[in-house]
């Protein structure tokens, strides 16, 4: 058996990846361009709008949500999206944390959301912490995108903060993130990970 | 078991080039980067044996890449070695 011998950290040199970020009309706030050297084009639209997906999420679930799970949930609905479809759900970024993944600059995400009146923050007397409730409702999502979101979110709507964490500490995509980075935390984790990450199938693989 | 050797058999390369889809074997190779460094663990792999699979005397297993793509490698404890033997379209 003929067998070579390489670098498993070897690069690709015949893979040329360029992303450009163009505003766009229609819904669109972002599009990304990967251009191979053989001139193969992988354009991904993202879907919905970030803002759009956490309306959707709190909109969906039971009253009352904390930032923690709203951030898992986020990260669990775009990154098995990216794994079924092969194309990013929202434009947006999410960095591994030690508590997992969560959206990059989630604050000011949140605060821009409470400052427009879309979303609401309660603060709790008995222990102080915030979560938040919807006040209007996210841009109207196709059936299809809908029932999928809906499929992913009662799969875990129900589980704890905890559960979630959890549940995200196992997947390849948050640990090569930690791995490449030296353990370094907030670093953002390469959407294209997700293709990995098949404990996120719908259906048995 | 760390410091684990991950070897690409000579049909990888010769099926990765038959292959349209280069970010497949982009993020393959840094599943790999990552299980050498921590060595090797199932679940964290993720990672089936295939029934009644061998490659020379060797169980076969596999791990899925989107819904479209699966790896196939072998493990073998004893020289501490993975073999990379393809990836391949299951569609």
């Amino acid at each position: 058996m003929k067998i070579i011998h390489l670098n498993t950290g070897v690069t690709f040199p015949h893979l040329l990846k360029v992303t450009n970020s163009l505003p766009l009309r229609g819904g669109y706030d972002i599009i990304q361009i990967r251009r191979h050297k053989s001139n193969q084009k992988i354009m991904s639209h993202s879907i919905i709008d970030i803002e759009d997906l956490l309306l959707f999420i709190l909109g969906n679930s039971s009253p009352n949500m904390g930032i923690k799970k709203l951030n898992k949930l986020a990260f669990f609905l775009e990154f098995t999206y990216i794994f079924e479809n092969d194309k990013e759900l929202t434009s947006a970024e999410y960095a591994a944390i030690p508590m997992g993944p969560v959206i990059n600059d989630y604050k000011v995400l949140i605060k821009d959301l409470v400052k427009s009146g879309k979303i609401t923050k309660n603060i709790k007397a008995d222990n102080g912490l915030e979560d938040y409730l919807p006040l209007v409702k996210p841009k109207a999502l196709s059936p299809e995108l809908t029932g999928f979101l809906m499929t992913v979110l009662n799969r875990y709507k129900d589980l704890s903060p905890k559960q979630l964490e959890d549940l995200s500490h196992g997947l390849d995509s948050y640990n090569i993130t930690v791995h490449e980075n030296g353990g370094e935390m907030g670093k953002i984790i390469d959407k294209d990970l997700a293709l990995l990450d098949s404990s996120l199938s719908l259906t048995d693989l | 078991m760390s410091g684990v050797n991950v070897i690409f058999h000579a049909d990888y390369e010769k099926k990765s080039r038959q292959v349209e889809d280069q970010r497949v074997f982009k993020v393959v190779a840094r599943k790999f980067k990552f299980l050498r460094s921590v060595g090797l663990n199932y679940p964290s792999l993720n990672a089936k044996q295939l029934n009644n699979e061998y490659h020379e005397g060797v169980p076969v297993w596999e791990f899925y890449i989107t819904k479209k793509w699966r790896c196939l490698f072998t493990c073998n404890q004893e020289k501490n070695e993975i073999v990379v033997l393809k990836i391949c379209n299951h569609l």
